[in-house]
C-alpha cells in the first residue's frame, strides 16, 4: 500500500496504525502538500452491507463537524473496493501515553485539557453527536500542546463477536458511564461522565476503577466509589475534586447537563479554588449573572460582557488561554519550547464572510496556514468562509493552521434546459452542472434528428440536489418504409445503411431461375414495442433502427435438397 | 442420537464463519464454532476446531479429562497457527459441544454459542455465555433483557485459539431418551426466542423446527451468520 495514490491525490507515506475497523496511513496531500492521515476500511468489511451503511452514516455525520480541538474529516473517498477517511494528521502523542509516562499532571494543567475536549464536545453535541468512547487514548496531544479529540462519529464494529482481550475493549471499558454498562441508551451525560473520568486520571495518574477483566470494571462504574482525588494528589484543590466528582456521578440526573456547564465550573474552580461557592451548586448561570466581578482573573468564557471591555478582556483572555497551552507543551515536551512560543504567537484573524482568496492574505499576514473544508451551503456564495476554527481572536502560535469550512454554493440547483440538445451535448450539460443522465433513455418517433433530446424529466428550473438523475426521451428519428422486395440486394443494403436500419437477419432462399438471383425475395420490419415485436409494412413511418429481416435469391447448386438459410449479422 | 444441522451465511456478512462438527456413532460428537477476527481467520479457526476436535476425540470412550484436553489442545494448534501466519492474527472460535456417553452427555464449551435441553416440556440453556454480559447477567448486574440489546454483547470473554491457554467449561448432564439438545451461533438466539425454539422442538419434527428457526433468524435480519444443530436422544 505504501506509494499507492488515491484519488489522484492521496499519496500513502507510512503505515501508522490499525483499529478494528481501518488500516491508518500517514499520507500526503498532494493538492495541498499537507500531511493527513488516511484511514482505510478494512478490505473484510467492504462487502458488509450493515457496516457500509454504518460507515458512510456516520462518515456524514461527522462531516458536519469542524472545530479545532477535534480531529476534523477532510474527505471521504472509495477508490474501487476501498472506501477511506481522510482526517487531519495530529503529530503528537496521545494523553494515555503522556500519563503514563509523567503520572499525575499538574492540577492546572490537567484543568485546561479537560476544558478543551468539553469544547470539542459542546461542539458535537450541538451537532446532535454523541461520541460513546471518550478516553485519553482517544485525546491527542501535539507537538504544540494543542489537544484534539479524535475518533468521532466513526463507526464501531458491532455485530460479530470480539474477545475482550483486546485493548480496545478494556480500554473503553475503563472510561463508559453506569448507563453504558447496563446497556442503557447513551446520552450527551454519559460523553461527560466519561470525561470525569479522563479528568479523574489526569490528576491523579490513576484510572479511578481498574480490574483484570471488564465485567469487574463494569459492575465498578454501576456502584463503586473511587478513591478520593485528594487522597492520591493532595495538590488538586478541592473545587476541582467536586467538579470531577459531579461529573462522575452515577445517577445521569446528579451528573452535569451539558459540556458547557462543566467547563464553567471548571474555570471557577481555578478561580476560586476553596469550593465554597459550590455549596451553590446547581449554579449555571455564572457568565450571565448581573455582577461581574471586576477584580478577578478574567477568563475566556467572561468574553460576552459589554464591546468596551471585549479588547482589554480579550487580551487576558489571550494571555491566560496562551499560558494555559504553553504549560501543557511544557508539561509533555518540556520547558525548552517556550521561550520561541512567547516569540511566535499570534491571533486567529476574522475571516468569516471572505473570499477564499482574501482569507488566505489574512490568514497569511497572521504567519498562519489554513486548512479548507468544502460543504454546500443555500446561501452563502461559492468560495466565501462559512465557519473557522479556532474562532476569531483565539491565540495561537505563528505556522499553526485554521481550519476554514467553505461554500460550494447551494447543494440544491435548477436542473439545467437540454432539450433539442444532441445527447452528446445533453451529457457535457448534466456533467458541468452536476446531474446525472439515466443510462437507458427511451425514444419516440420525430421529426427531429436521431438522439435530440426530445423531453426530460424533471422539467428545467425544478430545484434538484446535485447529483440528481435526470430522465430523457430521445428522437429516434423518422423514416418511411420502402418496399424492397424485387430490388438487387446489393442496393437493398445501401437503402438500409442510409435509412439507418438495422439488418438483422439476411436469408438465402437458394433457386434454379437464374433471372431471379440476387434479388430480394421477401422482408420483415420490425419495431418492439415494449419487448413486443410489431411488424411494420412499406409505406409505414417508423423510427430509425428498425430492424430489417431480407430474404434473397441465390442459385441452388442442386446439391443440398432442402431449403439452406444462413444467417448473417451485419455491423451497424 | 439423531442429529439434525443447518447453517446460513446470513443477510449481509460476507462470508460464514460458523462451522458444525457432526461424527455419528455409538458416542456422538456433535457441535457448532463461530469463528472470529482475522481477514479470513474466522473461517480458518471454526473450521479448524471442528475438524481438529473430531479427529482428536474420535473413536473414544467419552471422558471429561479427554475432553478438556482436546479442547485445550486445538486451542494450542489454532493459536500456534496464527503465530505462525501474519494475515491470520487475531483469529479465534467459539466452540459448544456435547458428546453422547452410555448413560450421561458431555458438554464442552468456550465462549458465546449456546446449548440448551429441551425435557419435559421445558427449555433449559445448559451451556454459560462465555461473554461480557453474559457474566453480568450472572452477577445480577444486568436482565436477560438488558443484555440482549448492550452494545457490548458480541464482546466474549473466552475464545478457543486467541490466548496460549484456554479454560473451557466441561459440564456432565445426565441422559434421558426424548431429550432434545438444541446447539447454535448467537446468530440464532439474536432473533429467535426460548418461547419459540420450545415450541418448535417440543412439537414439530426437529427438520421441520430447524427450517423454521434458521428461516426466523433470517427473516428478522440475518445481520450474522446462523448456524444451529439440534440432537434428539434416540438410546
Amino acid at each position: 500500500m505504501i506509494g499507492k495514490l488515491l484519488d489522484n491525490r492521496y499519496e500513502l507515506v507510512e503505515f501508522i496504525g490499525q483499529g478494528g475497523m481501518a488500516l491508518v496511513y500517514r499520507a500526503k496531500d498532494q493538492r495541498t502538500g499537507h500531511q493527513v492521515a488516511v484511514k482505510i476500511l478494512r478490505p473484510e468489511f467492504a462487502e458488509d452491507e450493515e457496516f457500509l451503511e454504518r460507515f458512510d452514516r456516520e462518515a456524514q455525520t461527522a462531516s458536519k463537524m469542524s472545530h479545532h480541538n477535534i480531529v476534523n474529516l477532510l474527505d471521504i473517498g472509495q477508490e474501487g473496493e476501498l472506501r477511506y477517511l481522510v482526517m487531519e494528521y495530529v503529530h503528537g502523542r496521545t494523553l494515555k501515553e503522556v500519563i503514563l509516562q509523567k503520572g499525575a499532571l499538574p492540577f492546572n494543567v490537567a484543568a485546561q485539557i479537560a476544558i478543551r475536549i468539553l469544547s470539542a464536545l459542546r461542539h458535537a453535541h450541538g451537532n446532535g453527536i454523541i461520541h460513546r468512547d471518550i478516553k485519553s487514548q482517544n485525546i491527542l496531544v501535539n507537538e504544540d500542546g494543542h489537544i484534539k479529540v479524535s475518533d468521532f462519529g466513526i463507526a464501531r464494529v458491532a455485530g460479530s463477536n470480539t474477545i475482550s482481550k483486546t485493548d480496545n475493549v478494556m480500554g473503553s471499558v475503563h472510561y463508559f458511564s453506569p448507563e453504558q454498562a447496563k446497556g442503557e441508551s447513551v446520552t450527551y451525560g454519559s460523553d461527560l461522565y466519561s470525561v470525569g473520568i479522563v479528568f479523574y486520571e489526569m490528576l491523579t495518574g490513576q484510572l479511578p476503577f481498574d480490574g483484570d477483566t471488564p465485567v469487574a470494571i463494569a459492575m465498578q462504574h454501576i456502584g463503586a466509589k473511587p478513591r478520593e482525588i485528594s487522597d492520591l494528589n493532595p495538590a488538586v484543590p478541592p473545587a476541582l475534586t467536586a467538579v470531577v466528582k459531579r461529573a462522575m456521578e452515577k445517577s445521569l440526573d446528579k451528573r452535569y447537563q451539558n459540556a458547557v456547564d462543566m467547563a464553567q465550573d471548571i474555570k471557577r474552580a481555578l478561580e476560586e479554588p476553596d469550593g465554597t461557592w459550590l455549596g451553590r451548586l446547581p449554579d449555571k448561570n455564572i457568565p450571565n449573572s448581573q455582577e461581574p466581578k471586576k477584580d478577578a482573573t478574567m477568563t475566556g468564557t467572561q468574553m460576552n460582557l459589554g464591546s468596551k471591555t471585549k479588547k482589554n478582556l480579550a487580551r487576558k483572555a489571550f494571555l491566560v488561554m496562551g499560558l494555559a497551552i504553553l504549560s501543557i507543551a511544557a508539561i509533555v515536551f518540556g520547558s525548552i519550547y517556550i521561550y520561541e512560543q512567547v516569540i511566535q504567537a499570534t491571533e486567529a484573524p476574522y475571516v468569516l464572510d471572505e473570499t477564499l482568496e482574501s482569507a488566505e492574505r489574512l490568514l497569511n499576514k497572521a504567519g498562519l496556514r489554513m486548512e479548507v473544508k468544502r460543504i454546500s451551503d443555500e446561501v452563502k456564495p461559492v468560495g466565501t468562509v462559512i465557519m473557522q476554527s479556532p474562532e476569531y481572536g483565539t491565540a495561537m502560535r505563528k505556522e499553526e493552521t485554521v481550519l476554514l469550512t467553505v461554500s460550494t454554493g447551494p447543494e440544491s440547483q435548477a436542473a439545467p434546459n437540454i432539450v433539442n440538445m444532441t445527447l452528446e451535448e445533453a451529457m457535457a450539460e448534466l456533467e458541468k452542472t452536476g446531474f446525472t443522465l439515466l443510462a437507458l433513455p427511451e425514444r419516440q418517433l420525430s421529426a427531429k434528428p436521431w438522439d435530440t433530446v426530445l423531453s426530460q424529466n424533471p422539467e428545467p428550473d425544478t430545484m434538484l440536489t446535485s447529483g440528481s438523475v435526470i430522465q430523457v426521451t430521445l428522437s429516434g428519428g423518422s423514416i418511411i418504409l420502402p418496399d424492397y422486395i424485387g430490388m438487387e440486394k446489393d442496393a437493398a443494403l445501401l437503402s438500409i445503411q442510409q435509412l439507418q436500419l438495422k439488418l438483422v437477419n439476411l436469408i438465402e432462399i437458394p433457386v434454379s431461375d437464374a433471372s431471379q438471383i440476387g434479388r430480394v425475395a421477401a422482408q420483415k420490419f420490425v419495431v418492439y414495442d415494449n419487448q413486443e415485436p410489431v411488424e411494420y409494412q412499406p409505406g409505414q413511418m417508423v423510427m430509425q433502427q428498425t430492424e430489417v429481416t431480407l430474404a434473397v435469391y441465390v442459385l441452388d447448386n442442386g446439391t443440398e435438397t432442402d431449403t439452406q438459410t444462413e444467417q448473417a449479422r451485419t455491423e451497424q | 442420537m439423531k442429529i439434525t444441522a443447518r447453517t446460513h451465511i446470513g443477510n449481509v456478512r460476507p462470508s460464514n464463519q460458523d462451522s458444525f462438527l457432526v461424527q455419528e456413532g455409538k458416542y456422538s460428537l456433535v457441535g457448532v464454532a463461530d469463528g472470529m477476527g482475522g481477514h479470513n481467520g474466522g473461517d480458518i479457526a471454526s473450521q479448524m476446531a471442528v475438524l481438529m476436535l473430531g479427529r482428536v476425540l474420535e473413536g473414544a470412550k467419552p471422558d471429561e479429562a479427554l475432553l478438556l484436553g482436546g479442547i485445550e489442545e486445538i486451542n494450542q494448534l489454532i493459536y500456534q497457527e496464527q503465530l505462525k501466519n501474519e494475515l491470520l492474527s487475531g483469529m479465534g472460535t467459539t466452540l459448544t459441544v456435547i458428546w453422547e456417553d452410555d448413560d450421561r452427555i458431555l458438554l464442552g464449551h468456550v465462549g458465546d454459542s449456546r446449548a440448551y435441553r429441551i425435557r419435559q416440556g421445558k427449555i433449559e440453556q445448559v451451556s454459560r455465555d462465555h461473554s461480557m454480559v453474559g457474566e453480568m447477567v450472572r452477577d445480577g448486574i444486568l436482565t436477560k433483557e438488558q443484555a440482549m440489546n448492550h452494545p457490548y454483547r458480541n464482546v466474549i470473554t473466552k475464545a478457543v485459539g486467541t490466548a496460549e491457554t484456554v479454560e473451557p467449561d466441561v459440564v456432565i448432564l445426565d441422559k434421558e431418551r426424548g431429550d432434545k439438545y438444541l446447539i447454535c451461533s448467537d446468530g440464532l438466539y439474536e432473533y429467535v426466542t426460548e418461547e419459540d425454539m420450545l415450541k418448535l422442538l417440543q412439537f414439530s419434527p426437529a427438520d421441520h423446527a430447524a427450517d423454521v428457526m434458521l428461516e426466523t433468524a433470517l427473516e428478522k435480519g440475518g445481520r450474522d451468520n446462523v448456524t444451529l444443530l439440534i440432537a434428539e436422544v434416540t438410546a
